[in-house]
């Protein structure tokens, strides 16, 4: 018996190693064969993984070393770009006119932080009964804390879009593609789009260090955490049903028919898969089933990984060797690449988030639509790692000499390989209906099902977020209270 | 406007009148004649044939298709056998009646689903897991009912069903006047009866031969009027008239449990995995609210009110659908404790009959009521007596003759 987490992607990951070290017997099962999942191998950024977390799990033990996060470099074709490093003081240098605004809205968001943090490291508010008045309260005494033009600033911006947000206080087109692009990840919206200043927040607000070592030092920590804290840990172990009895979850069944009972279950797998298609559908009520239903979660990602035989050298600043890129210099160079998103066609051109080392680049497209017209063909893959170095070729013009094209993954690609429904890397779509206590819905946004012992654990549920650790935390402490 | 049958060209020449009602969105008759008294004469002492192709009528084929009926109907599917016939209601997550119907067992992975109202949406909506295949066959199928005492001798003569060892709630294939269809032991009368399901287009033929084989035993084709009285005696709910749809209900007062429809008998609340069952528990648990009651009004009240305005008792010349309030007994409360919602007089049993949704503590046999009467443009009240429901429930609506041979009364 004990308790099985379903998914040993990063949030399966922290809520073992969090169970075991709480005393439960605890197994960790992965469909695949390595553990991490999207934190292996595709998303990059570790800004947002959770320091509290690392703490109390003592990831440090583990090798883990946070460090500032390094700067992203947004060339241009006219000028020099823009090497933009998060700390304004170091910012200060490359933003000229900009800087005293940049420092300002690093100033407004720092204020803000607190605020934002406390929603998102405790459990979502319960809006349903009346019971949980206090905990509001608290929140909103956090609020309260801000001064009044604070909280009137942040109430005029909230709904807003952040191309308005950032445009009003910045001059250089670079910086607002820099900061819109962040805010953009993992939500069907383009900076035009209505209450994008809203994730803009919650993403600065759950954005810190990063991880010495990235994403793969990050797994390497937890596995180890988990290993020593006693989690039995299996990869190649696919979930196919969640066995429910009496309204009861009682374990697991695995694609080849092993049986395997717990006393109860994380899922940290998405919702909408575990309650659609891991559990009978007589199991659910129809609330929740028709909730999954409606949930939204639109893939927009593709990856491509570039060999490199030499430096990446930018033609508008020769001399400057990076780890991060962005390939994009306006912000409506995001907008247009929404815009085929929106309409299910190929981009014609690419917005890039590019990570690089000495030998190779991996690229993030945000704008590859997991429900492009005609599907997602092997012409189709290719085209997307040719328009990758035709985006790159205006600003590194050496790029189809130095670079050849390795691995492209199209979003379905990456709903197959990543275990990912709709390609999805959140599991749902980052939105103001699908945050807080509406992740994943109203009454599962607090890690329960209907389903007695089954719990949810993945970034589909409060808080969401990329590679940040907290759903799977906040869902173990409510498995261990039970 | 609306639509066509695949019998309107046979029944509008039939008809003398011009009294045609929608129904779920195609056109039926209400009588035949100037007044539908022939034709309810005919359900109780030979047989009427009506048009039931508005039905709403789906196919549920797959091999998840038991238990996916299961979890919308609030009878245990699974355990229905190919034959047979289940009578059950549908709900919604919160244990309110949506409709009530028929599912039908073909063969173990083929249903045949009827409902009052088109479902097909909420039917596909909670597909999603399962292996079935939906089809609503509303247009492809044409439906006739056959009901009355004479209906088996009739059927007989144009089928090779053998129809003397149908039991009540069986369904079977077979060929009626030479065509390919279903017939199945069901009816909204209360009577011995058949229901018939046929190709649209083979519809026109098997009803020709139906009235043909018919005549000499006094078959009449009937309206949706004579109907209506008969489903009153046999005291049958209508929705839409004795319950509403939770989906149209503006309110949550004015939705409806199974057991506050009298349709408590359909569910099994032991039975796990069924929309509307948790509700149902926590109905349970707190003591269902209003009961479903047969009413019978004291007659000779009615002869003494119409006489104190110099009438003599006057009778509507159909059922009547108008919800009247209902009082507790003594006439000294004017809060009503519940409404009846159909009312008819019943020419067979010689009394006045109201189907009533009243609070639970009325529904004891012989507990006395009021019920608002109106003469004159006043408001009155008429005694009522909770009497059993069926008020009309004769033995050969059941009785299978070459099943209990022995038995044979009638």
């Amino acid at each position: 018996m004990g308790v099985i987490v379903i998914g040993g992607g990063h949030n399966g990951l922290v809520a073992a190693a969090a169970l075991a070290r709480g005393g439960q017997a605890v197994t960790l099962l992965e469909g695949r064969d390595c553990f991490g999942g999207v934190a292996s191998g595709l998303l990059h950024d570790t800004d947002s993984f959770s320091p509290e977390i690392a703490a109390e799990l003592d990831l440090a033990s583990r090798g883990l070393e946070f460090q500032e996060p390094a700067p992203v470099f947004l060339p241009s074709r006219e000028g020099s770009g823009l090497l933009l490093h998060r700390d304004p003081r170091r910012a200060a240098k490359e933003l000229g006119e900009d800087a005293e605004a940049y420092t300002a809205w690093r100033g407004f968001l720092e204020r803000v932080r607190p605020f934002a943090a406390s929603q998102l490291n405790q459990l979502a508010p319960d809006i349903r009964t009346s019971a949980p008045l206090l905990p509001l309260l608290r929140r909103g005494l956090a609020l309260r804390r801000l001064s009044k033009q604070d909280i009137h600033e942040l109430l005029r911006i909230g709904p807003a879009c952040v191309y308005d947000t950032l445009s009003e206080r910045f001059q250089n087109p670079l910086l607002v593609t820099a900061l819109s692009a962040r805010a953009l990840s993992g939500t069907w919206m383009g900076p035009r789009s209505p209450s994008s200043t809203a994730t803009l927040l919650l993403g600065e607000a759950q954005s810190g260090q990063e991880v010495v070592g990235g994403a793969p030092a990050l797994v390497a920590a937890l596995v180890a955490a988990c290993e020593s804290a006693g989690v039995v840990l299996r990869t190649c172990a696919r979930v196919q049903r969640i066995q429910v009895n009496q309204g009861r979850a009682e374990g697991v069944t695995l694609e080849g028919g092993e049986f395997l009972s717990a006393d109860r279950v994380l899922s940290c797998v998405g919702p909408r898969r575990t309650l659609l298609e891991l559990v009978e559908p007589d199991s659910l009520p129809i609330r929740e089933a028709g909730q999954m239903a409606n949930l939204r979660l639109r893939g927009t990602l593709a990856r491509v990984c570039l060999e490199l035989s030499g430096p990446m050298v930018y033609a508008c600043r020769p001399d400057l060797q990076v780890t991060r890129a962005l390939i994009a210099e306006d912000p409506l160079d995001l907008e247009r690449a929404f815009d085929s998103v929106k309409h299910r066609r190929m981009p014609s051109e690419l917005p890039l988030d590019i990570r690089q080392d000495a030998r190779g680049a991996t690229v993030l497209i945000r704008c590859a639509t997991m429900e492009l017209k005609g599907g997602w063909t092997a012409a189709r893959r290719g085209e997307l790692g040719e328009l990758t170095l035709a985006s790159l070729e205006p600003f590194v013009p050496t790029i189809r000499s130095i670079a050849r094209v390795t691995g492209v993954l199209t979003p379905a690609d990456i709903a197959s390989r990543f275990d990912l429904e709709g390609g999805h890397e959140m599991h749902g779509e980052i939105s103001l209906d699908q945050l807080g206590p509406m992740r994943p819905s109203l009454t599962l946004s607090r890690h329960t099902t209907p389903i007695g012992g089954l719990y949810l654990g993945s970034s589909g549920t409060h808080p969401g977020g990329a590679i940040s650790g907290r759903p799977g935390w906040l869902a173990a402490g409510v498995l261990g209270r039970s | 406007m609306p639509r066509r049958t695949a019998l309107f060209e046979r029944t509008a020449a039939l008809m003398t009148s011009v009294a045609w009602k929608e129904w779920a969105g195609y056109a039926a008759p209400c009588n035949f004649d100037a007044h539908s008294e022939r034709e309810y004469f005919a359900i109780r002492h030979s047989a009427g044939l009506l048009d039931l192709s508005p039905l709403s009528k789906y196919t549920v084929t797959g091999s998840d298709a038991a238990r996916y009926l299961a979890r919308l109907w609030t009878r245990d599917i699974t355990r229905l056998k190919p034959g047979r016939v289940a009578y059950a209601c549908l709900c919604d997550g919160e244990g309110k009646l949506l409709d009530d119907g028929t599912v039908a067992c073909l063969d173990p992975e083929t249903f045949r689903v009827t409902s009052s109202e088109a479902w097909l949406g909420w039917f596909e909506r909670h597909s999603r897991g399962f292996t079935v295949q939906i089809e609503d066959c509303t247009d492809q199928l044409a439906a006739l009912a056959l009901q009355g005492p004479l209906s088996r001798k009739i059927l007989q003569e144009i089928c090779g069903v053998d129809l003397d060892g149908m039991r009540f709630f069986a369904v079977a294939a077979g060929r009626i006047a030479g065509v390919r269809g279903w017939i199945s032991r069901t009816g909204y009368t209360g009577d011995l009866g058949f229901e018939i399901w046929i190709a649209h287009e083979d519809a026109l033929a098997v009803y020709d031969a139906l009235l043909v084989a018919g005549k000499p035993y006094n078959l009449e084709p009937i309206g949706l009027d004579a109907l209506d009285v008969a489903r009153i005696e046999a005291g049958f709910v209508m929705q839409g008239v004795d319950y509403i749809s939770a989906q149209h209900c503006l309110t949550e007062a004015r939705k409806s449990t199974p057991e506050d429809a009298g349709l408590g008998w359909t569910v099994n609340l032991e039975r796990e995995g069924w929309i509307g069952r948790e509700a149902l528990l926590r109905e349970r648990a707190e003591g269902p609210k209003w009961a479903l009651v047969g009413l019978e009004l004291d007659w000779a009240e009615i002869e003494a009110l119409h006489s104190e305005y110099g009438l003599p008792p006057h009778l509507g010349p159909v059922a009547c659908r108008n919800a009247v309030p209902v009082y507790p007994g003594g006439g000294g409360s004017k809060t009503p404790v519940g409404q009846a919602t159909s009312s008819t007089w019943s020419p067979t049993l010689k009394s006045y009959l109201m189907l009533a949704q009243v609070q639970r503590k009325f529904l004891a046999l012989g507990t006395e009521l009021q019920v608002e009467y109106t003469v004159e443009f006043e408001r009155r009240t008429i005694t009522a007596r909770v009497v059993p429901r069926p008020f009309f429930d004769p033995e050969r609506k059941t009785f299978t003759p070459s099943a209990t041979p022995r038995k044979a009364s009638q």
